[in-house]
């Protein structure tokens, strides 16, 4: 028998998504704990976040960026009992894997192990929490070590264009700067900055843990308790931002790259903070505009043109202040064309001609696609983690799918009117420079950056 | 830590391999075919790559762009890659989408309806694609130059993506013949992993999958009863290359980075040769003097920064038991910060600004790799003479047996954390029923490298890493040649 493949199966009603159990409390020292049970794998990991990150450089004495980066990257190099050879040669001899860092928002420290081993190791993090050496000799290895990444950092486009829009956009707001901070700022930063940093930031009021995997709600809170229930609650200085503006009319700023074959475009303006009340809104929007592989941009500039291997378009949320923009590499002779369609279709989706399909569409894949963001228990504390950094009520994810399927076409028109910017665009593009000059003048004032240097 | 594992034979070749997991309510559907860049036509370089991109512009019954869209409006999405032994194809969806996610891979068996518009644009598409992937990338030509001298004499010495002027030139009747020739079923492999039950999508499977004619009686060369194989998985050390998970520890942006859930490196990694994804991820950024290059060294010139050596051994295929044996020994040299290279090299010399080191495993053969990204004023030679008194001291018995025991703790731990994603587990289940023979092999990989003892790393060590096996390139800032 032969079937007829013409038909296409309809596809059943999607079960219903819970968001996964979780167990929350707080200590009176204003420690959050959240504790993810999920035996299904011998696995256990301890997550601890700052509430702090890069955009606190600023109020430390030299205002330099990159301490709080290097701060947390040194939190693994080193305790009072410990060197950093010593704490590798364990965490290895144990299969763990660790990580530390910090982002513009948040400091973060993590370690996943074999749950027979966790609580080894959990002893073994807590120490670099509670007191890191931040030896000298570990100071000036890490310090050699970002300047030499930020140097190679210059070597990609992708990198170039995208710092330069984030300077220019940012202006004086502590998010222009790169989380690991400058060539120069990093060879100025000396241990006083880390350990004031760590001082003022690293404070029980501040922290948010959460213990993932085998373990249970019971034992993972005797665990924390143990360790930080009795350290003072101390308090963080509080930060201001400068109200941030785009462009008007837009600006174009081209980055010159050395033997670039293709150039890098980053452009866009103002978004929004993460707890905006237009968060789901805006999440479908941008769907349709250009976060995911079926939108209008990617279909546009990758299967109509053949401009790209792909392009996308996001809202950067970060705590206080966000930015949207598009980002794209394509061959040199086309940089102009290219940057034509992007802003064609930030007009065209705000004029009210998105189709009822096309928001099925967007809301059916946002749902279909939001388990998989789930999948691990460690995503899952990912999530929550986020939600408590940024302020959003917990039952978040709860009224999400509700929230996404009662979007209607007015919403979706009315989000992209209002957030939307295309006439206020700061177009950055690494690439030829002498060539993207002739062609990108049409979009805005230029203006020609030859080093990067000259802006950091 | 085991998978729940059907597999069986479809009457016209298929091999069909079933995993319940439980977890979300979602499925994988993952097709690949016994075919890799491996088999282009020497005058064709770039045509498997090529097909796996036209393979989205249009079947027999659902039309160009049409797979994406029907996907997405049901809550789906999909990928694919090509590697150098084999190509993959996958899609997830809602549980409730499986008959749907079943009827849009099914149809990959109906032929080509792509038009001459489809064929110029994807072109174009991919052009960009080898434009960033490669030529605007820094260190991007290391797999074009390390390729044509590691494999000088079969399908591995040229880049999966293939050159620009062979791109240009394919027809419909370049596609055609080698879709012909590898795109059956008897060359292929079909998993379902997720949340299902093994009756109904049985059923299912036959339903959409059974009616296909077979054309057997013409197995490629490489068809199956071959045990060597091609590894999975993602490069090591850097955490980029993988199929899913950013590795990157970031806990803003869209709330998908994972602190610690994700982060890969056990040095252990395996690329399954090269990989290239149809769709563009998210951007990684690339983190990546020397008069006195021994001969035999290539000396290649690129806009970069740092300089970096890149050291290419060749080995046995992957599957062998020496290819386990040195997969240990990469972990030995370079899972984590107490690993001979990192620790010697980024901690006690300062040379390094980043040091990795991976298995590349394939059928015909396969290679370990040590890519050392130096500090600006660290010359590569330098770095070279340390990392080769590493491997002599290794080969003169200075291993010792805790590190063996470190490195096989390391490469369990990234392997459980890895089959923890669903996507993740198909991948492997796919790769060892193709390639090795048999997807059940998923479970008894820790027992492989548990198997591994210290004379056989010794032995494999002294027999392949040597001196004159080997391509070393060294890759320095074009404004050294200024000067």
């Amino acid at each position: 028998m032969i079937l007829d493949r013409t038909k296409q199966p309809v596809s059943g009603k999607p079960k219903d998504i819970l968001f996964p159990d979780f167990y929350e409390t707080k200590f009176d020292n204003g420690i959050k704990l959240f504790v993810i049970s999920n035996p299904d794998f011998p696995l256990t990991s301890a997550r601890f976040l700052f509430k702090t990150g890069s955009c606190h450089d600023v109020l430390t004495h030299k205002r330099l960026d990159g301490t709080a980066s290097m701060t947390a990257d040194l939190l693994t190099k080193g305790t009072k009992e410990k060197s950093a050879v010593e704490i590798a040669e364990i965490i290895d001899y144990h299969g763990a894997v660790i990580s530390s860092g910090a982002d513009y928002d948040a400091s973060y420290l993590g370690i996943n192990s074999l749950d027979r081993y966790f609580e080894k190791m959990f002893d073994l993090v807590c120490t670099m929490v509670l007191g890191s050496a931040f030896s000298d000799e570990e100071i000036e290895r890490k310090k050699l070590q970002v300047i030499n990444s930020l140097l190679s950092y210059r070597d990609d486009g992708g990198y170039l264009a995208e710092s330069v829009f984030r300077k220019m956009l940012y202006g004086s707001s502590p998010y222009a700067a790169d989380e690991e901070g400058t060539m120069k700022s990093v060879a100025s930063i000396g241990r006083e900055d880390i350990t004031e940093y760590y001082k003022n930031f690293y404070v029980p009021s501040n922290l948010v843990i959460a213990l993932v995997g085998n373990i249970s709600a019971v034992k993972a809170e005797k665990l924390v308790f143990k360790k930080f229930g009795d350290l003072k609650a101390g308090k963080i200085p509080d930060i201001k931002f400068p109200e941030l503006l785009d462009a008007k009319p837009s600006k174009v700023y081209l980055t010159e790259k050395k033997g670039a074959v293709q150039s890098n475009i980053h452009a866009g303006h103002t978004g929004i903070n993460r707890n905006c009340r237009d968060f789901v809104a805006i999440t479908v929007m941008n769907t349709i505009l250009g976060g995911s592989f079926t939108s209008r941009i990617n279909k546009n500039l990758r299967e109509v043109n053949g401009y790209t291997y792909g392009a996308r378009s996001s809202f950067n949320w970060k705590k206080y202040q966000g930015d949207f923009s598009v980002e794209v590499d394509v061959r040199n002779d086309i940089t102009s064309d290219a940057v034509k369609e992007i802003i064609k279709e930030l007009v065209d989706i705000s004029v009210a001609n998105v189709t009822h399909e096309e928001l099925q569409t967007a809301q059916n894949y946002i749902t279909g696609n939001f388990p998989m963001q789930l999948e691990t228990p460690n995503a899952v504390a990912s999530k929550l983690l986020n939600l408590e950094l940024y302020g959003v009520d917990k039952d978040f994810y709860n009224k999400y799918i509700s929230e996404i399927n009662s979007l209607t076409l007015d919403d979706i028109r009315i989000t992209a009117e209002k957030y939307l910017h295309p006439d206020s665009l700061t177009i950055s593009v690494a690439g030829d420079t002498a060539e993207n000059s002739k062609t990108m003048k049409q979009f805005g004032e230029i203006r020609v950056i030859h080093n990067i240097d000259e802006i950091e | 830590m085991m998978l729940e594992i059907k597999e069986k034979y479809l009457n016209n070749g298929l091999k069909i391999v079933m995993c319940k997991k439980q977890g979300m309510p979602v499925i994988i559907v993952n097709s690949a075919f016994h075919a890799g860049s491996k088999n282009d036509p020497p005058d064709k370089t770039g045509l498997s790559h090529f097909i796996e991109h036209l393979m989205f512009t249009g079947t027999a019954n659902i039309s160009g762009g049409d797979f994406d869209g029907i996907l997405s409006a049901n809550g789906g999405e999909s990928n694919a890659f090509t590697a150098n032994d084999y190509t993959s194809y996958y899609l997830t969806l809602p549980s409730s989408g499986l008959e749907l996610g079943l009827w849009l891979d099914s149809d990959k068996f109906t032929g080509f309806t792509a038009d001459e518009e489809s064929l110029r644009i994807q072109k174009e598409v991919v052009l960009e694609e080898k434009l960033q992937v490669h030529d605007n990338s820094p260190y991007g030509t290391v797999e074009e130059e390390s390729s044509k001298r590691l494999f000088p004499s079969n399908g591995y010495r040229w880049n999966i993506v293939g050159s620009a002027g062979h791109i240009n030139s394919f027809t419909h009747e370049d596609v055609n013949k080698y879709y012909h020739e590898f795109y059956k079923p008897s060359n292929a492999i079909l998993t379902i992993a997720g949340d299902i039950d093994y009756d109904v999508t049985e059923k299912l499977i036959i339903k959409y999958y059974d009616d296909i004619p077979g054309r057997s009686g013409d197995v490629s060369g490489n068809g199956s009863g071959d045990v060597s194989g091609n590894g999975s998985g993602d490069v090591s050390g850097n955490g980029s290359g993988d199929v899913s998970g950013d590795g990157s520890g970031d806990v803003s942006g869209d709330g998908s980075g994972d602190v610690s859930g994700d982060v890969s490196g056990d040095g252990s990694g395996d690329t399954g040769g090269k990989k290239l994804l149809r769709n563009a991820g998210e951007k990684k950024r690339n983190n990546p003097d020397t008069h006195f290059i021994e001969a035999g060294e290539e000396v290649i010139f690129d806009n970069i920064s740092l300089p970096a050596r890149f050291i290419f051994y060749r080995i046995p295929e992957s599957g062998s038991k020496e290819y386990y044996a040195l997969k240990v020994l990469s972990s030995v040299l370079s899972a984590g910060e107490s690993s001979r290279l990192q620790r010697r090299l980024i901690h006690d010399r300062n040379y390094a600004n980043e040091i990795y080191s991976y298995v590349s495993g394939m059928e015909l053969g396969s290679f370990l790799s040590i890519s050392c990204f130096c500090n600006e004023d660290t010359a590569t030679e330098e770095a070279g003479k340390e990392i080769d008194n590493i491997i002599d001291d290794i080969l003169n018995g200075g291993l010792k047996d805790t590190e063996i025991e470190k490195a096989k703790n390391k490469i369990k731990t990234n392997y459980i954390i890895k089959l923890q994603s669903i996507l993740q587990a198909a991948d492997k289940l796919t790769y060892f029923g193709l390639i090795r023979g048999r997807a059940s092999l998923v479970n008894e990989e820790i027992e492989k490298y548990d198997a591994i003892n210290k004379s056989d790393i010794l032995n494999t060590a002294k027999e392949y890493l040597k001196k004159n096996n080997r391509v070393v390139l060294n890759y320095l800032p074009a404004k050294v040649k200024e000067q």
